[in-house]
């Protein structure tokens, strides 16, 4: 299946991507690389500047970053890999890729309950010894009307179009 | 010329594709045809070409032209040249005026071909408009002053002043510290060669100091620059040594008594001196200085230097301003080690056993501190392994954009060093690119391979230290490999990026020059004028232009006694006559010009009209714009020619176009680098060049608006970096209060822009003019010529006032 890339956001990835001179400063200290080979950020990068957008959706590699934007930090360039990344999450979404079952998880999480981890009796134990104080309460259902909206678990589960 | 027919001559050139690329050059000279004036229009693939002018004097004699316009590239590039070009055929060199259709055209409009065409059918227009009003002037002509000044005493500035000296100039050589030789005397070795650094230098910083015809000024620096090529007047203020220099022999008795120890700069604090020091033992002057802010005055130098029959310590001395006037300047200030802390995940001032480049230098020296032998500063043990880390602030948009040029060199350089000095030794180099591109370069890099010097291409994401060993491990992606690298080394060397030196920004000021992006000063032009300043008369060497390696810097300085002996060896020399002058009849002597003036050049005896000294007149015209009698007028830059160009420029749908007022220097520059970088945007603005954005007068931005124009620009260098020194001032208090003034008119203030850029300021130029036709297209043709319209009388007004 060709990856339907959205144009615009493709540009701006590009934009960032064309930058990048190869030095490996993202891949040196990239810390998912030192423990799973599936991902070594400075290809990535090189997909991207040699137009691989099939590779670099389909593929495992965007959904493994942690997002704790070590080489956006460190890149002599200003690529902005981790933020890259986010961008070619949603554009492999709007492409037709079912994102991992992890992340699958928490979205629902989200859309449902407007929290990203679920509230369980031992966090509110947790919370009372530390002294944290009640929970604010969410817009739960402005959440739940908001998702609805942008058909976003649509998109996600390949229900509707997105 | 009111009573001779005016006869315009029209060439219009292709410079190759450059030019008609984009813009259709036979359909401008047909254009121009038309024009009011003109008597013959051409097109030509190259103007410049002896062909084009011998075209241009053919026709002033065929034609009987007495007025040339040349359309091509920037006034900036070629208008000397065309100007001898009139000159020759017989005509005064001021009655010619040029189009920049290049730079301000085709160079930046690619793909808009009938757009860039029709802006340069309006440029052309717009300085025939201009070349009808022009007038015969006579050069002036100046005295100069045969000696030379050079800021600055490293290995450029030192040549410079040698040359000159040589040549017979009187050279005053002002340096901001005790010592002449700035970094090469720091260094060790030289690449590719491996001479003794001091060995080569030393003799050469000998020789300033011997020289009867160089004037040695250390621990100054220059205070205030007035005055213009040919004569300059130099302030410079001298801080004391506390020891008299006539009576110091350089014995060193008193820096032994002296008990005070603090870490020597010159040794990149790895080494102590005293309180009373010299730098290092070849300094020039080999004349003591106190630090007085280490100095606890305990006079044990004072008893020292008496038992030596001395009394050469004097702690009356006091700073001191010396005056000098020179013909020509020399800016050879060097730079400075980057901070290599600022690039924290590298630990340089937290961990013991990272060190700079210039520390090993040092330590690698045998006179150094650690007298050559090579030690960690954890436990001053000789370290087995040592990694060289290169671009630290370099090539980094965190740091400094820009390759540091000579970097890879020196660590080649220390590291070959290092396994010459220490065999067993493992050194490694971590690189992203090897620039090896100079004379004996390559051989050198691959000599450090034979060597067994070990290469790893990439680039640490971090260093971090062993708490337990002080060793360093530093993380990395091995490039040819493709895999994470932990890389364990005893002492890891940074090759910090050269960055401009301090003070770089408050002399470009004082001097009233620019500096580049980088915060470099700025070169005339990138390649034909490399070591001349914008200013005439002003000249730089080394790396105060950008970095620069010892044998560029000496090729430098040498150009730069080249340059500044061609007008020191001249009687007198010819400046532009664009100076204004006073029409006595008009002049109520009120005052308000000497006011305006920054270099004094008005002056007016009791109930007398205003009269200018031509030769203390800069040019700007502040002056003029300010006169509200009107009585005083900048030749070459008229009321009448202005205006006349706006006229032109807005002949057609005005509502469209924006008029760009320009000072010559700053932004007129930087709208030519926006064309020289190739920075693309729309067509719509007509450029106006004047000397200084101080010469915008008021009302000709009331003739833009009631000639219905859609926005109108004015423009001048920063604040503080004005070459007139206060003529931006000066159009910001004139400008400013017009967009409150425009409004009660009728006309949107944000219709009018006063925008501030400077010579390197090409793509700022390209983002504005991209947003000012934004906005002209946001507000429509109808508004704005309902606008214009409403706001006719007020404006009609205005100018009746005004005029």
């Amino acid at each position: 299946m060709s990856a339907d890339v959205s144009g615009e956001m493709r540009e701006s990835v590009m934009d960032k991507a064309r930058l990048c001179f190869g030095c490996g400063v993202c891949m040196g200290g990239c810390p998912v690389a030192r423990v799973n080979e599936g991902f070594h950020p400075r290809r990535l990068v090189r997909e991207l500047v040699i137009g691989d957008w099939d590779r670099v959706l389909q593929g495992e590699a965007i959904w493994l970053c942690a997002q704790c934007h070590l080489c956006s930090e460190t890149c002599p360039q200003g690529v902005g890999l981790s933020e890259l990344i986010v961008d070619l999450r949603s554009m492999a979404v709007r492409a037709g890729v079912n994102p991992p079952e992890g992340y699958s998880e928490n979205i629902r999480q989200v859309a449902e309950t407007g929290r990203l981890a679920p509230i369980t009796s031992a966090t509110l134990v947790s919370r009372n010894k530390l002294s944290l104080g009640e929970l604010d309460p969410v817009a739960a259902e402005e959440i739940r009307e908001l998702v609805r909206g942008t058909k976003f678990m649509g998109l996600i589960e390949g229900e509707e179009g997105g | 010329m009111e009573s001779e027919e005016v006869r315009i001559g029209v060439y219009v050139c292709h410079c190759g594709l450059n030019i008609a690329g984009v813009v259709d050059c036979p359909d401008v000279a047909a254009g121009s045809a038309d024009l009011p004036g003109v008597v013959v229009s051409k097109d030509y693939r190259y103007m410049c070409s002896d062909p084009g002018q011998a075209m241009i004097r053919d026709d002033i004699a065929e034609h009987g032209l007495n007025r040339v316009v040349v359309a091509a590239c920037s006034p900036r590039m070629h208008e000397p040249t065309f100007r001898k070009c009139v000159e020759s055929g017989g005509i005064n060199p001021f009655l010619f005026e040029m189009a920049n259709i290049r730079e301000f055209d085709s160079w930046c409009h690619y793909g808009m071909p009938e757009e860039a065409t029709e802006k340069a059918k309006d440029l052309v227009a717009m300085a025939v408009a201009k070349a009808r009003y022009l007038a015969p002037l006579d050069t002036l002509k100046v005295p100069v002053t045969p000696s030379s000044l050079v800021i600055g005493g490293g290995v450029a500035g030192i040549h410079t002043a040698l040359d000159l000296a040589d040549m017979g100039h009187q050279v005053y050589l002002v340096e901001r510290s005790s010592t002449i030789g700035g970094k090469m005397a720091q260094l060790d070795k030289t690449f590719p060669t491996l001479d003794c650094s001091i060995c080569i230098l030393g003799p050469k910083m000998v020789e300033v100091d011997q020289h009867p015809n160089i004037e040695l000024l250390t621990h100054s620096e220059v205070k205030k620059v007035e005055g213009y090529i040919g004569n300059f007047h130099v302030t410079v203020h001298r801080r004391p040594k506390y020891v008299d220099t006539e009576a110091c022999n350089g014995c060193g008795e008193c820096a032994m008594a002296c008990p005070i120890e603090v870490p020597s700069i010159y040794e990149e604090a790895l080494g102590p001196r005293k309180a009373i020091h010299v730098e290092f033992p070849q300094a020039i002057p080999m004349r003591y200085t106190i630090d007085m802010d280490s100095c606890i005055e305990c006079y044990r130098c004072v008893e020292a230097c008496k038992e030596q029959g001395r009394y050469a310590i004097d702690f009356s001395q006091e700073p001191e301003d010396i005056e000098v006037d020179v013909g020509a300047i020399t800016v050879a200030t060097g730079f400075d080690m980057y901070d290599a802390s600022e690039i924290k995940e590298y630990g340089f001032g937290v961990y013991d056993n990272v060190v700079t480049a210039m520390g090993i230098e040092r330590m690698v020296n045998a006179a150094g501190p650690t007298f050559g032998h090579v030690v960690r500063p954890s436990d001053r043990k000789e370290p087995e392994t040592v990694a060289f880390i290169t671009c630290v602030g370099s090539r980094d948009e965190r740091a400094q954009i820009y390759c540091s040029g000579f970097c890879c060199m020196y660590t080649l350089k220390n590291a070959v060093l290092l396994k010459d000095h220490f065999p067993e030794m493992d050194v490694y180099i971590i690189f992203m690119d090897m620039r090896t591109n100079f004379k004996g370069y390559e051989e050198f890099y691959r000599r450090a391979r034979e060597m067994g010097i070990k290469f790893i291409r990439g680039h640490p994401d971090e260093i971090f230290e062993d708490p337990e060993t002080k060793n360093l491990i530093i993380s990395m992606e091995d490039l040819s490999s493709g895999r994470p690298l932990d890389l364990e080394v005893q002492m890891a060397v940074l090759s910090q990026a050269a960055v401009p030196s301090e003070g770089t920004k408050e002399l470009a000021q004082t001097l009233t020059i620019s500096t580049d992006g980088s915060g470099f000063f700025l070169e005339s032009h990138p390649k034909l004028k490399p070591v001349d300043a914008a200013t005439d008369g002003i000249f730089f060497a080394g790396a105060a232009q950008g970095p620069k390696d010892i044998p560029y810097s000496v090729a430098q300085g040498s150009a730069a006694a080249s340059r500044s002996a061609r007008v020191l060896s001249q009687d007198e020399w010819e400046i532009e006559p664009i100076v204004a002058y006073v029409d006595p009849e008009s002049c109520t002597s009120c005052g308000v010009c000497i006011t305006k003036c920054p270099y004094g050049a008005i002056t007016i005896d009791e109930g007398q009209p205003a009269v200018v000294t031509p030769a203390k007149c800069h040019g700007c015209g502040t002056c003029v714009a300010d006169c509200p009698q009107n009585a005083l007028t900048q030749q070459h830059f008229t009321d009448a020619q202005v205006i006349a160009q706006i006229h032109a420029g807005l002949e057609e749908n005005p509502e469209g176009k924006i008029l760009g007022f320009l000072c010559n220097w700053c932004s007129y520059a930087g709208a030519d680098l926006a064309g020289i970088s190739r920075h693309q945007f729309p067509t719509n603005l007509r450029p106006i060049r004047v000397m200084c954005s101080g010469r915008v007068k008021r009302e000709w931005v009331y003739e833009a608006f009631l000639k219905g124009a859609g926005m109108v620009m004015v423009s001048g260098c920063h604040f503080a970096d004005c070459h007139y020194i206060t003529g931006n001032y000066n159009a910001e208090k004139r400008i400013k209060p017009l967009f409150k003034i425009l409004e009660t008119g009728g006309i949107s203030p944000d219709r009018l822009r006063l925008e501030w850029f400077s010579a390197a300021e090409g793509e700022f130029y390209a983002r504005i003019t991209k947003e000012m036709v934004a906005h002209i297209e946001d507000l429509g043709v109808d508004r704005i010529q309902a606008e214009n319209e409403k706001a006719k009388p007020f404006l009609e007004r205005l100018l009746k006032r005004g005029g």
